[in-house]
This record gives C-alpha cells, sequence and structure tokens, in this order.
C-alpha cells in the first residue's frame, strides 16, 4: 500500500467534514482535523503484522 | 469521631459489633448532605425515602445478626452512569433526563447483595466525556473536582458517603481522584463489569471507585470484583516494593510544585525501605496519544451514532467535537490502532519485569481554577494499557489543594497494587480534609 503523507490525510479528512459536517462545521474543525492527520499519519508509521490482532 | 468521617472499613465494622445503627448512620450522612451539598453540588439524585426505608430494613436484619455481606449498611454513591433499577439515571445529560432503568447495573446489584444501600447518583461530565457538570471541588469551590466521575470524587471528599463508583475512559477516576484529595482505583478492565453502564468507548471505558483509604477500596473492590485478587505475601512481609518512578514524558507535563513532590516521596520511599529506581519508557510509549485519542473518537462515534442525530443540543461542544471527528475516521485506520495497541501493552507490560509499581504524577498539578475538569495526561497512558492504577493523596499545594500520587501495576495484579498502596499510605500519612 502506498504510504499517506500528512498533508494527503488532512486533505482527505478535510474533504470528509466538509461533506459529512458542512462547508462551517468543517472549517471550524481545521486546526482540530490537521492534528488528527498527524495522529493518523504517526500510526501508518508503526508497522503491524498479519498475526497482530486487534 | 463525627460519623461523616468513618470510613467505610470502621463503619462496617461498627455495624457487625452494634455500635452503630444504619439508620443513624445514614441519617449522619443526609444530614452532612443537607449541609454541604449546595455549594459542593455532587448528586443528581437521591431517594431519601427509600434511602431509609433501606437502612430501616438493614437495622432491623443486623439486631438480629443477620448481614447480607461485608457492606451491610454502608451508604455507596453511584456515577449516575450506572443503571439502578427504579431510580433515573441522567448520564448527565437531557436527552435522559426522566430515564428510570427498569434492571441494576452488574456493579449496583453486587453491592446491593453485599449489604449496601444506594445512597443516590452522583454528578458526571455531560455523557461521561469533558464537558463540566455542576460540582465544585470542596477543597476551594472556585476549582474543578475534574471529571468525568465529579460527584463520586467529590462526596467522597466532602464526607457525603464513605466510598463512591465512578468509571475511567481516559482520566475520569485518577484526575478526580488527585484534585479531590481521595484514594481511588481503576482496575483492570476486565475484573469487573460494565453491564448496565452508559459507555463512552467500549474497549476502553473501566469501573472505578473512590475511598479516604486503601482499606475501604480492597474491600470494595473485593465485593465488585468479578475473580479472586491475590497479593503478594513476600513482599508483604516487609516494605521491599520495587518501584519505578517514571520522569521524562510525565516529569514534563508536571507542573513544579508536583514534580518536586513526586521526587519528595520517592525520596521518602527510598528512606522506608523502598526498592527505588527511574524507569525508562519503551519507544513505542510515544504513540499513546495518537492511539488512544483514535481508539476514543471511533467508539465513541459509533456510541452516540443515533443519539447524536436525534438530540444534538444535548452534546455539550467537547464532546461534539470528538464524535463528529470520530464519523470521519476510517475503519482500517481504527483497526490498525487497536492492533498497535495490542503492542503497546505487551512493551509496557515489559516494565513489570524489574518493578512491581510505577510512580507518577495523579495530575499535572492541584486542581486548576474554573470548570473546565483538567487535563487527564497522567492517566491516558495507563487507561491505554489496561494496567491497574491508584491514586493516593500525598500532600497540599500552596493554594492549600490536594496534590496525588500514582500507582500502577501490571495487569489483574490490583491484590499486589493494594498491598504496596497500604504501605505507601503509612509512609505519606495523609490525614488533611477539606474544611467545608
Amino acid at each position: 500500500m502506498e504510504q499517506r503523507n500528512v498533508t494527503d490525510i488532512a486533505a482527505a479528512l478535510q474533504r470528509a467534514a466538509e461533506e459529512k459536517l458542512g462547508h462551517e462545521r468543517a472549517e471550524a474543525l481545521r486546526s482540530d482535523l490537521l492534528q488528527m492527520a498527524k495522529e493518523l499519519h504517526s500510526l501508518d508509521m508503526q508497522t503491524v503484522e498479519y498475526e497482530d490482532e486487534p | 469521631m463525627s460519623l461523616e468521617r468513618l470510613s467505610l472499613v470502621e463503619a462496617a465494622s461498627s455495624i457487625r459489633n452494634g455500635s452503630l445503627s444504619p439508620l443513624e448512620y445514614v441519617q449522619a450522612l443526609l444530614a452532612r448532605v443537607d449541609a454541604v451539598e449546595p455549594r459542593v453540588q455532587a448528586w443528581t439524585t437521591i431517594d431519601r425515602d427509600a434511602v431509609l426505608a433501606e437502612a430501616q430494613q438493614l437495622e432491623v436484619e443486623a439486631r438480629k445478626r443477620q448481614f447480607r455481606g461485608p457492606l451491610h449498611g454502608i451508604p455507596v454513591g453511584i456515577k449516575d452512569i450506572f443503571y439502578t433499577k427504579s431510580l433515573r439515571t441522567t448520564v448527565g445529560s437531557t436527552a435522559f433526563a426522566d430515564f428510570v432503568p427498569t434492571y441494576d447495573a452488574s456493579v449496583v446489584k453486587k453491592l446491593r447483595h453485599a449489604g449496601a444501600i444506594i445512597m443516590g447518583k452522583c454528578v458526571t461530565t455531560v455523557l461521561v466525556f469533558l464537558d463540566p457538570g455542576p460540582t465544585r471541588n470542596p477543597w476551594n469551590t472556585n476549582h474543578t473536582p475534574a471529571g468525568s466521575s465529579s460527584g463520586s470524587a467529590a462526596a467522597v471528599a466532602a464526607g457525603m458517603c464513605p466510598v463512591s463508583i465512578g468509571s475511567q475512559t481516559v482520566g475520569s477516576v485518577g484526575r478526580p481522584g488527585a484534585f479531590n484529595g481521595v484514594v481511588s482505583i481503576m482496575p483492570t478492565q476486565s475484573r469487573v463489569s460494565l453491564a448496565g453502564a452508559f459507555p463512552l468507548a467500549w474497549s476502553l471505558d473501566h469501573v472505578g471507585a473512590f475511598s479516604r483509604s486503601v482499606a475501604d477500596l480492597e474491600v470494595l473492590l473485593e465485593t465488585l470484583s468479578d475473580s479472586p485478587m491475590p497479593g503478594h505475601p513476600e513482599r508483604a512481609a516487609g516494605p521491599k516494593y520495587r518501584i519505578g518512578v517514571l520522569r521524562g514524558f510525565f516529569h514534563e507535563k508536571a507542573e513544579p510544585e508536583s514534580r518536586a513532590g513526586i521526587d519528595s516521596l520517592a525520596g521518602k520511599l527510598s528512606n522506608a525501605g523502598f526498592l527505588v529506581e527511574e524507569v525508562a519508557l519503551p519507544p513505542i510509549f510515544d504513540l499513546h496519544q495518537a492511539l488512544i485519542r483514535t481508539i476514543v473518537r471511533c467508539e465513541a462515534a459509533a456510541t452516540h451514532q443515533d443519539l447524536i442525530a436525534t438530540k444534538p443540543e444535548s452534546y455539550g461542544p467537547k464532546l461534539r467535537d470528538l464524535v463528529q471527528m470520530g464519523q470521519l475516521i476510517d475503519s482500517t485506520s481504527y483497526l490498525r490502532a487497536r492492533r498497535i495497541r495490542r503492542h503497546y501493552q505487551r512493551d509496557m507490560a515489559r516494565l513489570f519485569e524489574h518493578f512491581d509499581i510505577l510512580l507518577t504524577p495523579g495530575a499535572p498539578g492541584p486542581a486548576p481554577a474554573g470548570m473546565a475538569t483538567g487535563d487527564p495526561v497522567m492517566q491516558a497512558p495507563w487507561t491505554l494499557a489496561d494496567f491497574p492504577t491508584m491514586t493516593l493523596p500525598y500532600g497540599l499545594s500552596g493554594n492549600g489543594l490536594p496534590l496525588g500520587a500514582q500507582l500502577s501495576a501490571a495487569p489483574l495484579h490490583e491484590g499486589l497494587l493494594m498491598d504496596a498502596a497500604k504501605a505507601i499510605e503509612l509512609v505519606i500519612g495523609f490525614t488533611a480534609r477539606p474544611n467545608l
């Protein structure tokens, strides 16, 4: 799978927020979404194996 | 000693030997509620008639030397997220203002079976997250009692009941414990059933409890526990517990007064014969905030999917942000976080190869002024790891508010944790109480 970078993740989250919550709400959450993108990216960078179950 | 300061152990023993009447005890606590509740606001609901009727019945049984269990005649406060049959359960929200469950949560059932009196429902923050309820800190009512178990901790600190039940998803037991100057415990998740508790995030929710002594929590947890809690006889024979002091992240997040307090406590423990050493955290620790936030967001989004759509006005702003952000995370990211959490738990558990107990501050500092519930940063690593964790008050800050120390043990080692906590409690000798 191609690695996502923080910018890609943040952009995808922002688009999803616009679609689900509307423009005004998506804008209000912008800085929180960027922080969340950084956190999701940090998890993407961690190796998991097939045998690692949730 | 006035009845409102009796510990659970003292009250239970006095009821057993006939020197204390359950009715007299509960009447004294209700009088204490009348005196301090207008300032503390720890309770959502107290059904006085039901409480007095139950106390009367328990008194009749006690006179006949019939005791239901170790909590016979002991009033207990219940966080208002645990279902109580015929007693409303509001979850701190207008959405449940008139909700009256038809059955008891598992913990409530166990408490009643052991002879406890359900004193009433204690305030939770709105829907168990960070938006505060009305409760004030008994030590200074201009300060937060923390949350989400705000009322449960404040009621015990204010002497309105000897013990109470709370819950923790991130930092909702340890932080109120530290801010209110009481003893708290968050056991391993599997030790105490959450059945009949309103959830926030299923994989992280834990039952918790508050008291004014470790011995009281031991009795309470033995009553609630779904499995035995062996201690550590060899260590209990002398103060030889191996204490790992965590600095690094925990020092950085602590205020200077709290850092100095924990260092001083570590010195006292060392002088008292405990084996105290500094511990280094494993590299995966750096991911703990990303992990717990991702999991809480996703699970809260699922918990609230229907309710936020139908009753958005019943949400506080912080929970609304959490749920809406969780709705944007894809399922593979959530499952990735759950899978990495297993690595985190495994790597963190290795700390106990060399230590019995890990010591950190219970909160960054004393309770902040205002109603915002404070930072759960000291609890999050342990809730994520599912390590049983206690807080103990160890002193007062410069502004007269309590400071708490936090102790963690390996999963399901609550017996060892409480044995060590009792030994540490003796070294600390904390006796201060709020001046209400």
